[in-house]
């Protein structure tokens, strides 16, 4: 017992007690551990003088610091506001975005945005799968251009919008079809190498000019409606079916070169389709022989 | 005295200097030597800075005073680069303790045991002897002081105070951990 009391004295000897270390009985391993803090309070050398300069500074410091109390942190502004007001804040701007957010959902939905925004959100909408009329389509005009065709399946050639031209008896266009200019849409039939237009010779007065109607194999893939051959009268390449304009059909002057230059083959689908329909040309030699 | 240090008395500033400077010195030159004397002008000079708006008695002042020159200490030796610590890492076995102890103990001054407790206790455990003898700070403040919690301090306290005991005195009983 009397070494766990001597212990616990020696373990007081920090926390103030040292002192009595040196005085009282003690266990044998305190006492240089006790001489040790003694030496270590033992006052030291007092400065004869302490320096002038530092003390100077030291009371310009405390008068400084007196005078012109360091200067609380700036708290922004929001910062001051209550819990409160920041929470209703923040559902104030909630209950904006949903109502804003509503309302062009549906606007969007009956078609009531301007032409612009009503394509952008028919755009974005309909690659997440949600039905929204396009421009200048009322809501519940059918489906859109995406809608699945007649056959069942989705149709892959944009429906020409309902001013597109139409030849009597015909069906809408198909896909593939060049409009030109005072003609029917002619549609592409393998029929042989491919046929230049011709753009040479005087333009016959009785006649249309010489049209690029290119008859040619059919293209390996589908032909979308691309940007159409340029012509000063032809369909601007929008990308979309041609419109003609209100008063009928499109009219082409008589005496105006067409210069219309057709799809140039490549070279290896020329090769391929100059030796009859012998099939697809693979990298691995399907059309030797 | 406190009161006119902080109104900015000339006298009072004087007094305090003369009180607190010996051992605030002695603490620092025992961890860095070197620059020590700048660092104490430092340490004065932050604590001048802050004692119109302190608080406290005399004692309390104590424990700003070196709870600034450990932080001041702290953010030299990290500005140094170089630690204690990482010396003692290098050769783990303290120096072996002086054959003649107890002679030397009753000559030693008060520079040369703290010297001692720095070359015998790693630095975190002669941070916190130096502060609890030489600065009075009580575990709390020398907790706060070295940015620790104040069971951190106690358990660096007790195996400084091991020790200790073990190269000063030899004693096996205070060497053994069951018995403290």
């Amino acid at each position: 017992m009397a070494r766990d009391d001597g212990a616990e004295e020696w373990v007081r000897l920090l926390t103030g007690a040292g002192d009595h270390l040196v005085s009282g009985p003690q266990p044998e391993g305190a006492e240089p551990l006790a001489r040790l803090v003694a030496a270590m309070r033992a006052p030291g050398h007092a400065p004869e003088a302490p320096p002038v300069e530092l003390v100077a500074s030291m009371v310009a410091t405390i008068q400084r610091a007196g005078t012109h109390p360091p200067a609380a942190p700036k708290v922004p502004r929001w910062g001051r506001q209550s819990g409160v007001a920041r929470s209703m804040a923040a559902r104030l701007a909630l209950a904006a975005v949903v109502l804003v957010g509503g309302a062009s959902g549906a606007a969007a939905a009956t078609g009531s945005l301007p032409d612009a925004a009503q394509a952008r959100a028919h755009d974005v909408l309909s690659r997440v799968g949600v039905s929204v009329p396009g421009p200048g389509r009322p809501a519940d005009a059918g489906p859109g251009p995406g809608a699945p065709g007649p056959g069942g399946g989705p149709s892959t050639c944009p429906q020409p919008a309902p001013a597109a031209p139409t030849v009597p008896g015909s069906s809408p266009l198909p896909c593939g079809a060049i409009l030109a200019p005072g003609r029917a849409p002619s549609i592409l039939v393998p029929s042989g190498p491919p046929v230049l237009p011709s753009v040479a010779g005087p333009p016959s007065a009785a006649g249309p000019p010489p049209v690029a109607g290119w008859v040619g194999p059919p293209p390996s893939r589908p032909v979308p409606y691309g940007p159409a051959p340029s012509h000063p009268d032809g369909p601007p390449p929008s990308g979309k079916p041609p419109v003609p304009p209100p008063g009928g059909p499109p009219r082409t002057r008589p005496g105006s070169p067409v210069s219309t230059p057709p799809p140039v083959p490549r070279p290896g689908r020329v090769a391929a389709t100059a030796g009859g329909a012998a099939g697809p040309t693979t990298a691995r030699g399907g059309l030797h022989g | 005295m406190l009161t006119a240090a902080q109104g900015g008395a000339p006298w009072a500033v004087e007094v305090l200097y003369r009180a607190h400077h010996p051992a605030l010195l002695r603490y620092l030159r025992a961890r860095l030597p070197a620059t020590a004397e700048d660092l104490a002008s430092q340490v004065w000079l932050e604590v001048a800075g802050a004692l119109p708006r302190f608080s406290g008695d005399e004692q309390a002042f104590c424990g700003f005073l070196f709870t600034v020159a450990g932080r001041r200490l702290a953010n030299e030796r990290r500005r140094m680069g170089r630690r204690k610590e990482d010396s003692s890492a290098v050769s783990p076995e303290p120096p072996p303790a002086p054959d003649v102890e107890s002679t030397v103990l009753d000559r030693m001054d008060g520079d040369a045991a703290a010297a001692l407790v720095v070359d015998l206790l790693p630095a975190a455990q002669a941070d916190v002897v130096l502060l609890r003898v030489l600065g009075g700070l009580d575990v709390d403040e020398v907790a706060a002081a070295l940015g620790r919690r104040p069971g951190t301090v106690r358990v660096l306290q007790h195996r400084a105070l091991k020790r200790l005991a073990e190269h000063l005195g030899g004693d096996d009983r205070l060497s053994d951990p069951h018995r403290l």
